[in-house]
């Protein structure tokens, strides 16, 4: 039982350290990006004006006050005072002006970098084919839409700010070594120590708040955990045990989350400390000075102030350092992801499919998924309009990837497909999709309304839905819901039964009204009742329709007009019911066996 | 369950930003306004003029940033669950040319984290700089009348960097209020919801002076009926009887929604019965100490579930660190030690979010396998064979003859060559008993049992 609780957590760390991952600057990462910056320019380069000018007042604010002390109050001088009052009032618009624009122009421009970023990718995954889907695991796809573009914005972001920064300290700088260059020396003398304060502290505070946000999570995954699990651990009485595997999570959190917090709270006295030490030098210094006459007392005041501004910058910039690395690390994975290929496009002069029969074709076939391992060998069939077409066999036959191929959803190696006589590789995507409907084996369900989920992106209205929905045989269960069409489902229809999920993607492929209908083993999770319900179903649906029902069972195809029974990617034999009984076969062994499904015969 | 997290998450930061920050920020405005007052009084009052609606700046935008930020976090996880689904539904997707649909989508529930995002920046920055400004007009304010006064002869130089020096304390904790006052508001909020949490009891409990028992030798339904909404008009189940002994199985079969998993979900007391009373050994369920009662049932629901964590821990899940040996006895019995034996990592494979991922069939057969562990006095399948091939779903059942041996065994399913054997079948029709027995008399009656056989039977017709 050890050895369990410390593999989640590598398994954890594992992916927070794929998320928090550095990587020094890499030009070809900052010049993709800076494309997408591209359409933002003009609002970007007001930013930056307004970054300076922002960085300007706040730097002469100080100036101004210090001149008003030592050149209008100390020289009792009142009309300068009034001056510089209505001076020092104009800065202060200028202060809030610019502070303004320069916040929400550069947040908003990184907004508008997230949206086209994540739009740019989502996009891009729909283009893919299935053959990339498939070798994809959707978690690492979405902490790369949904995180990695926050490090890329905040990479914006940081740039933007970086510039004020640099300035900041290149201004005062100047300014303290014109004000008194000896002081000014003195101050300076201290900043490497800061600096290596700062470069020593901050990668072990990354790590102890890396370390205390994963135990964290942990937390929360176990939570997680045995919330949903709350039944088995009734069932197998294991709420003790729970109990305490759950206190020692917490606990280490706690351990952590403190140690990180000492690391938060452990910079603030050296670094203040530093601050006091350079403070007292200026007025150790300074005092000798101004007492001495070779210094005015305003410029002690302001180098106190210009020197509690110098701080700041450094350790923004430090910041935006490590805002890099990871943002580079990000860009990678983003770039990454845009930069799959797009295996299945339409060819230059595609047309679109025109389907009037429903007439398939498929000849001399090969296909494979991975290199070398053939699926479908050399296949020749076809199905004529209006034909309803079984395919069966055992698991691993092909037939399952005889309804992808006609729609294309992977490229064969060779041979054709075609459709009335059009070859699908010639033709365009979309239009070949909107010509073959497919009720899949997996019925997905979208959070939104019943109605929602027939229609998906169908322009049809409530009462070609209801139609369609009374056809398939779901009408009756939809009406008892709460809301009838209206009721909403839950995420991946947690509400609803498997079966009634099935009818509901049934009515969704019904209502695309296509000729050529795919039910692609669409009846094995289900129950004998609905599946029942979706025979007699098909009979109607499939009167004026080219039909290829893929099925494991028997009793699913025993009707059709003509059944292709497959064996390791090849065709055993062609005929209805009657004539492959006749053939004593592979079909008739399996029938006379008494066997519902092909996987029962070994 | 995140409500939880966020609530605690909520109260966390009250004790560590507001609670103590209170405090200190208190102390700060207070001390500061009173050297400030002491030092000059007519400064001092001025500069209050404007700091109290830097306050009230600070905090009403705080307020408002706090709502749009809540809104920005239920709009977030809708994109969430949008780009997921697009992601696990991708099949769909092309099969329906839905990608311009999908694109559409995106873009347009996007757009809303956008424009609510782009709206609290617009908050942020103007409070933001609003606060700045006044600070720089009181500062302008100060020297500009403290110029004059110092001209005049009223006050020195050294009491006007005080006064400034007092203002710049003033600063941060002026900021600060709005957000000690939005996280006042949060843990309010969320202290709330976690007491009543804390405070709820468990509506299921053992009574004082519970029964106990020793092995479980027979379950007794005794007109038994269960409807789990009050408001129902139908029981679920109604007036049911039944009677387990060992060494015996019951069947029971039914159309779905017909109260079969209501049946199993009342042995171990998951839920109350309405009326009529089950028996175990003739005691009557609701006086038995439930942490008596429930290892020795073994229920293997419809939907299983694994613990992200290794096989042999979810195999072992009611105790772990028993042998290995035990675990491998039972993994043979459900069919599924030859699979797990093939694994690189073999008994010791992740399963679940991280780890490998199984089949229906192979999940099936693991939930059977950690029941087995348990080695409970009653098993009950809940249709936890309707993953499985005919064949495998056999093979399970001739191992499990010897296995329960002298013990009784519900098997609940959906398909008639899975409770065939049984030493008597129940036949469920909305939550009533149409027909029992055994499998040759029901076939005879000609009734919903023969339905369902003809069904599942390649070779009668399905067309009727």
């Amino acid at each position: 039982m050890a050895t369990s609780a410390p593999k989640t957590k590598k398994i954890v760390n594992a992916i927070e350290e794929d998320l928090e991952q550095l990587s020094s600057y890499d030009g070809e990462v900052a010049k993709r990006f800076a494309g997408f910056i591209k359409p933002y320019k003009k609002k970007a380069l007001l930013g930056v004006i307004s970054v300076i000018t922002f960085t300007l007042a706040v730097l002469a604010i100080p100036l101004i006050g210090k001149f008003t002390i030592d050149n209008a109050i100390s020289e009792s001088n009142e009309s300068l005072l009034n001056n510089l009052f209505i001076i020092l009032i104009g800065f202060a618009l200028m202060h809030f002006i610019s502070n303004y624009i320069q916040q929400r122009v550069i947040r908003e421009i990184g907004e508008s970098i997230l949206f086209d970023v994540r739009s740019k990718m989502f996009t891009h995954l729909q283009k893919l084919s299935m053959s990339v889907a498939d070798r994809s695991k959707y978690g690492s796809i979405m902490s790369r839409v949904l995180g990695d573009v926050g490090a890329l914005q905040e990479l914006f972001q940081a740039g933007v700010f970086a510039v004020g920064d640099l300035l900041t300290l290149i201004i005062i700088t100047v300014i303290i070594f014109s004000l008194n260059w000896s002081m000014a020396l003195g101050i300076l003398m201290i900043m490497p120590v800061f600096l290596a304060l700062r470069i020593f502290w901050l990668p072990k505070a990354r790590k102890a708040f890396l370390k205390a946000r994963s135990s964290s999570s942990i937390v929360n995954g176990v939570l997680n955990e045995h919330v949903n699990g709350v039944r088995v651990t009734q069932n197998m009485i294991r709420e003790d045990i729970n109990q305490k595997r759950f206190e020692d999570e917490v606990n280490t959190n706690f351990k952590d989350t403190n140690h990180a917090a000492k690391f938060g709270a452990g910079i603030h006295p050296p670094v203040e400390l530093l601050v006091g030490a350079t403070m007292s030098l200026i007025v150790v210094m300074g005092g000798y000075l101004v007492s001495g006459g070779s210094v005015e007392i305003g410029v002690m005041i302001a180098f106190l102030l210009y020197v509690q501004r110098f701080f700041d910058p450094i350790r923004a910039l430090t910041m935006h350092y490590s805002t890099l690395q990871r943002a580079m690390a990000s860009g990678h994975r983003i770039f990454e992801l845009l930069d799959i290929e797009i295996d299945i496009k339409d060819t230059k002069d595609a047309k679109d499919i025109r389907v009037e029969k429903g007439n398939i074709e498929f000849q001399n076939v090969n296909f494979e998924y991975n290199f070398n391992e053939p699926v479908l060998k050399n296949l020749n069939f076809s199905i004529k309009e209006n034909e309803t077409v079984g395919l069966v066999g055992p698991t691993g036959s092909g037939k399952t990837s005889i309804a992808s191929l006609i729609h294309r959803f992977y490229e064969i190696k060779n041979g054709n497909i075609k459709i009335d006589d059009q070859d699908i590789q010639e033709v365009t995507q979309s239009s070949l999709s909107s010509n073959i409907s497919m009720v899949l084996q997996d019925p997905i369900i979208f959070s939104g309304t019943v109605e929602d989920n027939i229609k998906y992106k169908a322009r049809a209205s409530r009462e070609e839905v209801i139609e369609a929905s009374k056809i398939v045989g779901s009408h009756e269960f939809i009406m008892t819901l709460p809301n009838g069409y209206d009721t909403v489902l839950e995420e991946s229809g947690a509400n609803i039964s498997v079966g009634q999920r099935q009818l509901l993607s049934f009515a969704r492929a019904l209502l695309l009204n296509t000729k050529i209908f795919i039910l692609d083993e669409a009846t094995s999770y289900i129950d004998s009742y609905t599946e029942r319900q979706i025979q007699k179903a098909l009979d109607k649906v499939l009167e004026n329709r080219t039909g290829i029902i893929i099925a494991h069972r028997l009793s699913t195809i025993k009707n059709a007009d003509k059944i292709i029974v497959l064996n390791k990617g090849e065709i055993v034999e062609i005929g209805n019911h009657d004539q492959l009984l006749s053939n004593k076969n592979l079909y008739w062994k399996l029938w006379s066996n008494n066997e519902s499904s092909f996987d029962d015969l070994n | 369950m995140s409500r939880g997290i966020l609530d605690i998450e909520g109260v966390k930061m009250f004790v560590t930003t507001g609670l103590l920050r209170t405090f200190e920020i208190i102390t700060l405005i207070f001390f500061g306004s009173y050297l400030l007052l002491r030092t000059d009084l007519q400064i001092g009052l001025i500069a209050f003029g404007f700091i109290i609606p830097v306050a009230i700046i600070a905090t009403i935008s705080r307020l408002r940033l706090r709502k749009i930020w809540n809104r920005i976090q239920k709009e977030f996880s809708v994109l969430n669950t949008n780009l997921q689904e697009n992601l696990i539904g991708v099949k769909v997707v092309r099969a329906f040319g839905g990608e311009g649909y999908e694109i559409k989508k995106f873009r347009s529930s996007h757009k809303e984290v956008t424009n609510d995002t782009m709206k609290s920046v617009r908050v942020d920055a103007a409070g933001t700089s609003l606060v700045g400004f006044f600070f720089l007009l009181i500062w302008a304010l100060i020297i500009w009348i403290g110029g004059h006064k110092i001209i005049d002869g009223v006050m020195t130089i050294g009491e006007l960097t005080q006064c400034l020096v007092y203002l710049g304390m003033l600063q941060r904790p002026v900021r600060i209020i709005g957000l000690m006052v939005n996280s006042y508001a949060r843990a309010i909020t969320c202290g709330l919801r976690l007491f009543e949490i804390l405070d709820s009891r468990p509506r299921i409990h053992s009574i004082k002076n519970s029964n106990s028992i020793e092995k479980i030798d027979n379950i007794k339904f005794d007109n038994v009926s269960f409807k789990y909404y009050f408001k129902s008009k139908a029981n679920d189940v109604n007036k049911i009887n039944l009677d387990l002994k060992p060494g015996n199985i019951i069947g029971i079969i039914g159309p779905p929604g017909s109260g079969k998993s209501t049946i199993a979900n009342l042995i171990p007391r998951f839920y109350d019965v309405l009326e009529g009373q089950i028996l175990v050994n003739n005691i009557p369920l609701k006086t038995l100490n439930l942490n008596d009662l429930r290892p020795k049932i073994g229920l293997v629901s419809q939907h299983t579930f694994l613990f992200n964590n290794t096989l042999r821990e979810n195999i072992a899940y009611s105790n772990p660190g028993t042998d290995l040996d035990k675990v491998i006895e039972v993994a043979k019995i459900a069919d599924i030690h030859d699979f797990i034996d093939s694994l690189p990592e073999k008994y010791e494979t992740m399963v679940g979010e991280f780890g490998v991922s199984l089949s229906g069939g192979q999940k099936q057969r693991i939930a059977i396998a950690r029941n087995l562990f348990k080695n409970p006095d009653i098993l009950i399948f809940d249709d936890s064979f309707s993953a499985l091939d005919t064949g495998t779903d056999k093979k399970i059942r001739e191992k499990l003859i010897s296995f329960q041996k002298n013990k009784s065994t519900l098997i609940i399913s959906q398909r008639v060559s899975t409770i065939s054997h049984a030493n008597e079948i129940i036949v469920l029709d909305d939550g009533n008993i149409v027909d029992r027995g055994k499998h040759e008399d029901l076939l005879k009656n000609e009734g919903i049992y023969k339905t369902i056989f003809d069904l599942q039977n390649p070779k009668t017709q399905v067309n009727d």
